[in-house]
């Protein structure tokens, strides 16, 4: 990013991300907003599914199964942001994430059940 | 992600977030992180924030403590349900006394009438109308005047952030080790890059572990849904948890039960009760004495030693129990079986959080890594603008994004210093007895702060460093000189007297102080980063090389 910004200051010919005023377009501002979105609201669902999913697994040991359940729904939280922005587009991001989240939900209704 | 949409490298990925998650709420995680630390003292803090308690220097010998406490209640409150008595230690040098009536929990964490007594006389101390370091331990997580549930969720999302900045700091490093031992002063950017380097390798298990834990210990508000599904509400939680750590026997052993309730008998003395718990617990200091149904048939003595257990078995402590007219020991509980995996990890990290039990070496080892975290923060906040100034230079004006930072830091860092220095002068210096005067404390802190960011926003950035680093570094110099003028114990007295949790304030204060004036030395030799022509290059350039 920090090429990013050094771009802005015309030492690269003015790529399309960037308006006429030297400022980052806007489509690269959503481009960010939205990976921080997926990251933010996609890695909170996905860790308090799988908070669910542990706690209703182990619901036999209550107080092992809610400390761990806990413990693993801020690591994956922590997780789902690095993943979001490791992928090289947001497509992938969005389809590792949703894929995760399905098949954590699907454990937590099998274990649920 | 760069702007042009072409792919990068994990690393330089993970470099981009850091620095944006880091950036984004790091004024916020700085204040958090420092007045966090400043809580690991928090009773110091109210100790001297009260310099009407300044005079009780307490007897060396427990034993005679306990006997000036039991004095003042029986004289007092002889018909009470129940006492407890915390007695002075290496965070207090007074004694405190609780008083519960007879239809009232003797074990209860909340509750009775609390009464403060000069250690030596036995006397009752009245003190000033201050929220002390309470306000800072407040603060620290649900900041100030904003629905709590929402200061949660916000502090939750900056703790986050923290946490998803300190993993992608950690992939971003590729030579973590040799970083440690990586320190070139005098290189403009490459030096706060070393700094920020140094104090985040220095002590990352506590960075870590606060942030973790801070997670852990916001669950109830922002991730419920563990608990929720195998418990009805969260009391159900903490009552199984303290349940695997501590099993709480109500029986009352040997002595009381079968005597006759509620008659009339004399209580054995406390100070061979508290004599006897020293030697079984070969010299670890006690914390607090407990007097249940005291001056009855029933009455029973329980023990209390200062620090816990250990950090894995929350709100557990070794316990002494007597019967309380033969003064003799009583057959110990089982001890308590260890706790499960999980729920070790969650008591130890939380316990660590909060301080809660350790003893005070400890303690300052936790306190010394949160400054060195609290360095961490604002190192990287500086970081951002030194290695942007080129760029911004060859722009010719300063965009207003940059300029914005700039302000930001200076008021964010060395004005959250001033803030809590200007706390402390309101505490001295607004009449003892005047009206809402905590409130007035607060208020104090808060213009303040709001001060130093105006003067960050008229001022250019190394003017604005210089005269905030210049007030904060002199008004935590006179500090020390405030508190005897003001009615405190003079820091050379409280050091004879032994009063370290006065002295340690005072101080922590010049130390502050040093620092503040380093800082400003430093900057003002430099003469401006602005000079520097050598200052050019990412991290990303160098890391990746």
């Amino acid at each position: 990013m920090t090429n990013a910004l050094r771009t802005s200051a015309g030492t690269r010919p003015a790529a399309p991300a960037h308006t006429a005023a030297g400022g980052l377009a806007l489509r690269y501002r959503l481009a960010v907003l939205y990976r921080f979105a997926l990251a933010l609201a996609g890695g909170y669902a996905c860790a308090s599914v799988t908070a669910m999913a542990i706690a209703a697994a182990f619901a036999s040991h209550r107080a092992s199964a809610a400390a761990g359940a806990t413990l693993a729904a801020f690591l994956v939280h922590a997780t789902a942001f690095i993943w979001v922005f490791m992928a090289h587009s947001a497509a992938k991001a969005t389809a590792g994430m949703a894929a995760y989240g399905l098949a954590i939900w699907a454990l937590f209704l099998y274990a649920g059940a | 992600m760069r702007p042009d949409f072409k792919p990068e490298g994990p690393r330089q990925a993970m470099s981009w977030l850091h620095t944006w998650s880091g950036l984004i709420l790091g004024w916020l995680l700085f204040a958090i992180f420092l007045t966090g630390t400043l809580s690991f003292f928090h009773q110091e803090i109210t100790a001297w924030m009260k310099p009407e308690l300044h005079r009780s220097v307490p007897p060396p010998d427990p034993a005679q403590q306990a006997r000036i406490a039991v004095d003042y209640l029986q004289k007092r409150y002889p018909d009470a349900g129940s006492w407890t008595i915390q007695l002075p230690n290496e965070r207090s040098n007074v004694t405190v006394v609780t008083v519960r009536g007879q239809d009232e929990d003797p074990r209860a964490r909340r509750g009775g009438t609390r009464i403060t007594l000069d250690s030596a006389t036995g006397e009752p101390l009245a003190s000033r109308d201050t929220r002390g370091g309470a306000f800072l331990f407040r603060f620290h997580f649900e900041l100030y005047g904003l629905p709590r549930i929402w200061a949660r969720w916000i502090v939750g999302v900056a703790t986050l952030f923290m946490f998803v900045a300190i993993i992608s700091g950690i992939i971003t490093h590729k030579k973590i080790f040799a970083d440690f031992f990586t320190f070139r002063p005098g290189k403009g950017q490459r030096s706060w890059m070393d700094a920020h380097n140094a104090t985040a390798v220095l002590a990352l298990p506590f960075h870590i572990m606060i942030t973790f834990s801070g997670l852990l210990l916001l669950m109830f508000t922002i991730m419920p849904w563990g608990v929720n599904q195998v418990y009805q509400n969260r009391l159900q939680f903490l009552q199984d948890q303290a349940r695997t750590v501590a099993p709480v026997s109500q029986d009352s052993g040997r002595g009381g039960a079968r005597r006759a309730a509620g008659a009339p008998a004399r209580l054995a003395d406390l100070g061979a009760i508290v004599a006897d718990a020293g030697r079984a617990w070969q010299g670890a200091p006690i914390g607090s004495i407990s007097v249940i149904a005291p001056n009855t048939a029933r009455a029973q003595v329980e023990v209390r030693a200062l620090h816990g257990t250990s950090v894995a078995a929350r709100f557990s402590y070794p316990i002494l129990r007597y019967d309380g007219l033969t003064g003799a020991r009583l057959p110990e509980h089982a001890a308590a079986p260890s706790p499960p995996a999980a729920v070790a990890v969650y008591n130890a990290l939380i316990t660590l959080h909060e301080g809660r039990g350790v003893d005070i070496a400890l303690r300052w080892l936790l306190f010394l890594s949160g400054i060195v975290g609290s360095a961490m923060v604002a190192s990287g906040l500086v970081l951002w603008c030194v290695k942007r100034l080129p760029q911004q230079q060859k722009r010719g004006a300063k965009s207003f994004g940059y300029r914005f930072v700039e302000a930001a830091n200076a008021a964010a860092i060395a004005g959250l210093a001033i803030a809590c220095a200007a706390f402390f002068y309101a505490n001295r210096l607004l009449p003892a007895d005047m009206a809402g005067r905590a409130d007035y404390e607060i208020h104090a802190f808060f213009i303040a702060w709001l001060a130093a960011l105006a003067y960050a926003c008229v001022r250019p950035a190394r003017q604005a460093w210089l005269g905030l680093l210049a007030t904060a570094g002199a008004a935590y110099a006179v500090l020390p000189v405030l508190n005897p003028l003001t009615g405190g114990r003079a820091l050379w007295d409280s050091i004879v007297l032994g009063q370290w949790a006065i002295a340690s304030f005072d101080l922590a204060c010049m130390a502050f102080a040093v620092l503040f004036a380093f800082i400003f030395c430093k900057l003002r030799r430099h003469g401006g980063i602005a000079a520097r022509k050598d200052a050019r290059g990412g991290m990303l350039a160098e890391e990746a090389a």
